[in-house]
């Protein structure tokens, strides 16, 4: 797959909640982006900020691929006043994909909010062929609202918990683990993205004590995005060893068993 | 890679035949673009992306003895128009290189230099014995100056006994080129450089990155303490190179900061005889390109034939 370094022009850049966004911009790839792999994101001749950012592909048609992001600190809150027309520069498409070649029984994906970013291809891919489930946590109710309306077009079932309901709530109160905690049937297998602290206790309260094979899509700080800048890595479990491997080019997507914890 | 972008301006009219090679003791290079150890692997993330031949040189990531995990911890931290790393040496190692890197680098027919990255004299020593077989690799840089590593490397640049020492020994080693990337940080550069040329050196790389450190206020804590690199600290590398080429004749690598073709073309007027693209790589891939390209049309527009014309042409 050829990598691309693309100037395009942004289609749309659209609130979701509060401080969610979706960016539309012009797809200049030949090839198809494969669910988990990701952009590496500028602006367009600015030197400040100074690195790119990588953003998951939400999705994408043969013109335009989109973005999902959360206003988070400067990078993002400079990328959601970008109108319609701006220029972004994207290098891509990076990193290694979810495992999509199989199918499961049963399936599910959880997210972590804004995490469903980097799900949302492997969602659209996979739930034709398999009993697919989304579990999805969030932080306030109106948050909860926006996201299941948005993600409505998937016709999946969506599970989510809010952790700060306000009253009688129709969600799960708490954090996405402790719904899972309660969930009596298990999966096949489970694929999650989100914080590292989400992760973390999805690993050691669901995934360890269930024995469910899962793969996780990890976030680093990164610079090149390629591979060569050793930045991004992580420590993973290889052949009884442990060692650090690149997020951008060995992942983002890692055998959940294989990444070390600290 | 494809490239896809707004623009693409070539200059117009007359042509000019031009030469941009450039000699390093008896090595010659086809261009002074040489791209920086650690911020190009080994040239095969970037080989899917252009043609490594174009390069000047390729400098492989620092070489230790035995193959190295790196840091823990955060590793890297944008502050503005700069970046500070400490990836510590992560690396295969001398003889994994030799083994799985130095035939792809042959065949993409690239001109290579090994960044030696030594613990000790004798680590050096033994690496260099080790590459010294391999004819794919053009000369070596010799590293003094990585701040990332606790021991080691650095306290070279500190102590010019040990320094001299070093450099000696390795001279006697080797007959291809010899060039020492110095520390900004050490005690005084210009002594450190005054040495190299001494003792046989065939160049000086100024600089590696500078030593430099932030803190967490929230959490009133260190955040991260490595080597400053990036557009940041171009103004300062380009004086130290100014200063270093009025007290040396050897020539100067400049490396710092570099972010299109007018900061490479600055180095070069300054008396660099070649210049490293090194964090800029992490930014747009085919920035090395882009500044070759970009000089060939300095050199159109200035009507000068020859690259070697302008090289110290502005003096302190």
């Amino acid at each position: 797959m050829k990598k691309i370094l693309s100037t395009s022009r942004i289609i749309e850049n659209r609130k979701i909640t509060d401080d969610t966004f979706l960016m539309k911009f012009e797809n200049r790839n030949p090839d198809k982006p494969l669910p988990g792999q990701f952009l590496n994101i500028k602006f367009k001749d600015h030197l400040d900020p100074f690195l790119r950012r990588p953003f998951a592909v939400f999705d994408f048609d043969r013109k335009t691929l989109s973005i999902l992001y959360k206003v988070v600190g400067r990078t993002t809150s400079m990328l959601s006043q970008l109108q319609k027309n701006d220029l972004i520069e994207y290098l891509g498409f990076l990193g290694e994909p979810f495992d999509r070649d199989r199918t499961f029984n049963k399936l599910w994906v959880v997210a972590g909010g804004i995490g469903i970013g980097g799900l949302h291809l492997f969602i659209k891919n996979m739930k034709q062929n398999n009993d697919l489930e989304l579990f999805i946590g969030f932080n306030t109710e109106e948050e909860a609202d926006a996201f299941i309306r948005f993600l409505k077009p998937l016709h999946i079932r969506i599970n989510a918990a809010v952790m700060d309901p306000k009253g009688k709530s129709k969600y799960f109160k708490g954090n996405i683990v402790k719904l899972l905690k309660k969930e009596t049937k298990r999966c096949d297998t489970l694929f999650a993205c989100g914080p590292e602290l989400m992760l973390k206790s999805l690993y050691s309260d669901i995934i360890q004590k269930k024995r469910i094979p899962a793969y996780f899509s990890m976030d680093a700080i990164m610079a090149c995005g390629i591979g060569s800048c050793m930045g991004c890595t992580i420590k993973i479990k290889e052949k009884g060893l442990t060692r650090f491997k690149r997020v951008c080019k060995e992942g983002p997507v890692f055998n959940a068993d294989h990444i070390v914890w600290e | 890679m494809l490239i896809i972008s707004c623009g693409n301006d070539r200059s117009k009219g007359v042509r000019l035949k031009l030469n941009l090679k450039i000699k390093i003791g008896k090595a010659e290079f086809k261009n002074p673009v040489f791209t920086a150890s650690g911020t190009f692997g080994y040239g095969e993330e970037y080989a899917d992306v252009f043609d490594i031949s174009k390069l000047g040189a390729v400098i492989t990531k620092g070489l230790t003895l035995k193959e190295r995990e790196g840091n823990e911890g955060l590793r890297i931290h944008e502050v503005p128009c700069g970046l500070i790393n400490r990836i510590g040496l992560q690396n295969v190692g001398v003889d994994d290189f030799i083994k799985e890197k130095t035939h792809f680098l042959k065949e993409q027919n690239a001109a290579v230099i090994a960044n030696v990255a030594g613990f000790s004299e004798n680590e050096f020593y033994s690496i260099i014995r080790k590459l010294e077989g391999q004819d794919i690799i053009k000369g070596y840089e010799i590293n003094v100056s990585c701040p990332n590593v606790k021991k080691g490397g650095i306290e070279f640049s500190n102590d010019k006994t040990l320094f001299k020492n070093l450099l000696k020994t390795l001279r006697k080693e080797t007959k291809k080129i010899l060039i020492v990337k110095l520390s900004p940080s050490a005690g005084n550069i210009i002594n450190f450089a005054g040495i190299a040329q001494d003792e046989g050196c065939n160049a000086v790389t100024v600089a590696n990155t500078f030593k430099s450190a932030v803190i967490d206020t929230r959490k009133q804590k260190i955040k991260i303490r490595g080597g400053l690199s990036g557009p940041a600290v171009f103004p300062a590398v380009l004086n130290l190179v100014l200063e270093i080429k009025k007290a040396v004749k050897i020539p100067v690598i400049a490396s710092g900061g570099i972010y299109n073709p007018d900061t490479a073309i600055q180095f070069l007027l300054a008396g660099a005889t070649a210049v490293q693209i090194g964090t800029a790589n992490f930014i747009d891939p085919m920035i090395s390109i882009s500044i070759i390209d970009g000089i060939k049309k300095y050199m159109q527009e200035q009507k000068i034939n020859d690259i070697n014309s302008i090289i110290g042409k502005v003096k302190i």
